[in-house]
């Protein structure tokens, strides 16, 4: 069994009479990268801040590597490494002097903090414009920047809050591959994001969050089989009068459970679709066009909406 | 690990310094502000009353001993004169009656009225309060040394000047400069809330640092840069309108403990506030009022009683209270001593509250 980095156990706060985080209990493993998928609002900031050991908890308690984490605990606060969902940087300085002064704050000395430095430019992929100032960066750049920082006091654990919002799709794509690269690395990570796909993309474990409660933790596949989702087939086509025909043709199909008529066409609950999927087309042709068909395994998006009956970003 | 770690405090101070100066902030606070102070200051000052003090005497006794004092004044206007070119001019007036007009014409600024056994009256205008006052502080000390000399000492003797007036440029100059350190100083409270808005706070706070540390090491930064621009305003006073600020270990001194005061208040008001921009105004706000209390606009002596003690209670009033003693009665660092002791205590009282109270104000 692999050691566990951070456990979370019955963790609460409340702003006033709102309650942000409700009785959280988890755990991360070494060299894991779990997910905390939830919308707007569900706590996740409230959460890292708490993890992260600046802001206090009402209740609960989180331990890194075995010791306690809060504001006046300052033991652990060397093991975890701190990506804010802001971009945490003096703008007026450059990369390269926000490294040197967060990292003086860690208390790295001179040698140490120069050769890491370089490491983490690199890891970021920001080494040749490491002496331009953040505030002519794009948007992209400073969220690397900001990943940099947060990972320099070589931290055993990395919190990471939403570090892709607000990016374009390519600067995303580059922030996803780095840490997954962080990930394979031995590194334990904490995601929080509400994109599904990230969380499906590199977490081994998901937990998700909605309302300042976890609903559930588990392997994409667990939280899957767990709120018995099926794979589905959407068939886009025109079927005209014959679709009752098609309908009653596609369910003799064995594995098909149930058939939907939507306004482009059939959508198919199957509990194998790629299975399935060439027997569903050639009983169908004969009844219509098909214009086109796509596969749906189910996701974490579903498990979201069946266990909160709502889409997660509304 | 509540205590103040001095790595992380040098730490925060030398970057806050950087970016100030990168922004340029630094050269406005530290530099230019002070710079067009002084001069400003400076020009009003030796173009005004101010350099030429017009002060009346009237021989209201007829006696020889009131005859007598009329030629001591008449020989102090010319030592004086000797000392700050054509400074003071005497008038002798006719009578009382006389000196109260030519006092509401704006003619004089103030009267000693002598009278038969060398009592001393002093009449003031209310519009050149700084006439007045060198009116008076030389009424006092003449009728000080007149009243040891006859007869035993009398309470008239606590002349609140010594020798020389007060010299007007240096007073205005500690004022000004004083009243300036609260937006110098102001900023390092700002700048905490900035950086809690913009995440730069919370990142600190990750790692073992505290938030004591982290906005002393701002206040040492806004401190130095208070600091210099006082000693700007000191030398341009002095190199260029020929302020006579007193001993510059003793200015030097007063300039520190100054700092300490003033930023400690500013430390309690940012305590207090929520936002920047809060803090700036609130900081504009309480530094006028703590100013104008003190003395920086009308001094003390021109003001009522009561005035004059809460003036105690004003860092600047406080910290005016010891350049006065400096300029216009050569003090010595010892006679300094207890005023500096009152601003640092000031400064700790008033800037411990206030770490505390920013603890809460810059919450996640
Ligand atoms: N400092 C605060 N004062 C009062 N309420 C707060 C504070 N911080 C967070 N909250 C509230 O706590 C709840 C959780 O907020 P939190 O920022 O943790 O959500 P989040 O999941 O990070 O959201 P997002 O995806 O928008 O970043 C919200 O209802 C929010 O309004
Ligand atoms: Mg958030």
């Amino acid at each position: 069994m692999s050691s566990t980095v951070l456990e979370v156990q019955g963790l609460a706060k409340k702003f006033g009479d709102r309650t942000a985080v409700n009785e959280l209990s988890f755990h991360v493993d070494a060299g894991e990268t779990f997910g905390l998928l939830g919308p707007n609002g569900s706590g996740k900031t409230t959460t890292m801040s708490m993890i992260a050991g600046i802001l206090g908890a009402d209740s609960g308690s989180i331990r890194v590597g075995g010791q306690p984490v809060g504001p006046t605990q300052h033991g652990a606060k060397g093991q975890i490494g701190l990506v804010p969902q802001d971009i945490a940087l003096y703008e007026d300085l450059t990369t390269r002097e926000n490294l040197d002064f967060f990292g003086r704050l860690q208390n790295m000395d001179g040698a140490r903090r120069k050769a890491r430095i370089e490491q983490v430019l690199e890891i970021v992929g920001l080494r040749d414009r490491a002496d331009d100032r953040v505030d002519e960066y794009s948007g992209g750049m400073k969220r690397r920047a900001n990943i940099a920082v947060g990972l320099l006091h070589e931290p055993s654990l990395l919190i990471l809050d939403e570090p892709t919002v607000g990016v374009d799709p390519q600067s995303r794509n580059q922030i996803l591959d780095s840490v997954e690269h962080l990930g394979q690395s031995g590194l334990s990570v904490i995601y929080t994001t509400h994109y599904m796909e990230e969380a499906e993309r590199l977490c081994d474990r998901v937990g998700i969050l909605d309302h300042g409660s976890l609903l559930a933790v588990g392997s994409q596949r667990e939280l899957v089989s767990r709120v018995g989702q099926e794979d589905r087939i959407v068939v886009s086509g025109v079927f005209t009068d014959q679709t009752e025909i098609a309908v009653g043709e596609v369910m003799t199909l064995d594995g098909v459970r149930s058939v939907d008529v939507t306004s482009v066409g059939l959508e198919l609950n199957v509990s194998d679709a790629s299975a399935i999927l060439v027997a569903a087309l050639a009983a169908l042709s004969p009844h219509g066009e098909v214009q086109g068909v796509e596969i749906r395994e189910p996701n974490l998006e579903a498990v979201f909406l069946s266990l909160t009956g709502r889409a997660l970003r509304d | 690990m509540n205590a103040l770690s001095a790595h992380a405090m040098f730490t925060v101070a030398t970057t806050e310094l950087r970016r100030r100066l990168r922004s340029r902030s630094a050269l406005v606070t530290a530099f230019l502000a002070p710079l067009g102070l002084a001069v400003v200051f400076g020009t009003m000052l030796s173009n005004t009353e101010a350099s030429t003090f017009d002060i009346g005497i009237v021989d209201a006794g007829g006696s020889a001993l009131s005859a007598g004092v009329t030629d001591e004044l008449v020989s102090f206007d010319e030592q004086a004169s000797d000392e700050q070119e054509g400074s003071i001019v005497f008038t002798v007036v006719g009578s009382e009656a006389l000196a109260e007009e030519q006092i509401d014409d704006g003619t004089i600024g103030a009267a000693i009225v002598v009278g038969a056994t060398g009592e001393i009256l002093v009449l003031k205008s209310p519009d050149r309060p700084i006439s007045a006052q060198v009116g008076e502080s030389i009424g006092y000390s003449i009728g000080g040394s007149l009243q040891t000399g006859l007869t035993e000492p009398t309470p008239l003797a606590t002349a609140p000047l010594g020798g020389r007036p007060l010299n007007v440029m240096a007073y205005y100059g500690a004022s000004m400069a004083g009243l300036l350190l609260f937006f110098t100083v102001g900023t390092a409270a700002r700048s905490m809330l900035e950086d809690r808005d913009n995440s730069t706070l919370p990142r600190m706070l990750s790692g073992p640092t505290n938030v004591g540390s982290i906005l002393s090491g701002k206040v040492l930064a806004a401190a130095t840069l208070g600091a210099l621009g006082f000693v700007v305003v000191w030398i341009i006073t002095t190199a260029a309108f020929g302020a006579t600020w007193g001993s510059p270990a003793g200015v030097i001194l007063m300039i520190i403990g100054t700092v300490a005061a003033i930023g400690g208040v500013s430390l309690f008001i940012g305590g207090l506030t929520r936002t920047p921009q809060q803090a700036e105004s609130a900081q504009s706000v309480v530094g006028f009022m703590l100013a104008l209390i003190g003395g920086a606009f009308v001094p003390p002596t021109d003001t009522p009683a009561t005035l004059r003690t809460l003036s105690r209670f004003s860092p600047n009033g406080l910290s005016l209270q010891g350049f006065s003693a400096l300029n216009a009665d050569n003090a010595g660092i010892r006679d300094l001593f207890p005023t500096l002791v009152g601003l640092v205590v000031f400064g700790l009282v008033f800037g411990g509250v206030g770490l505390q109270l920013s603890k809460r104000s810059v919450q996640i």
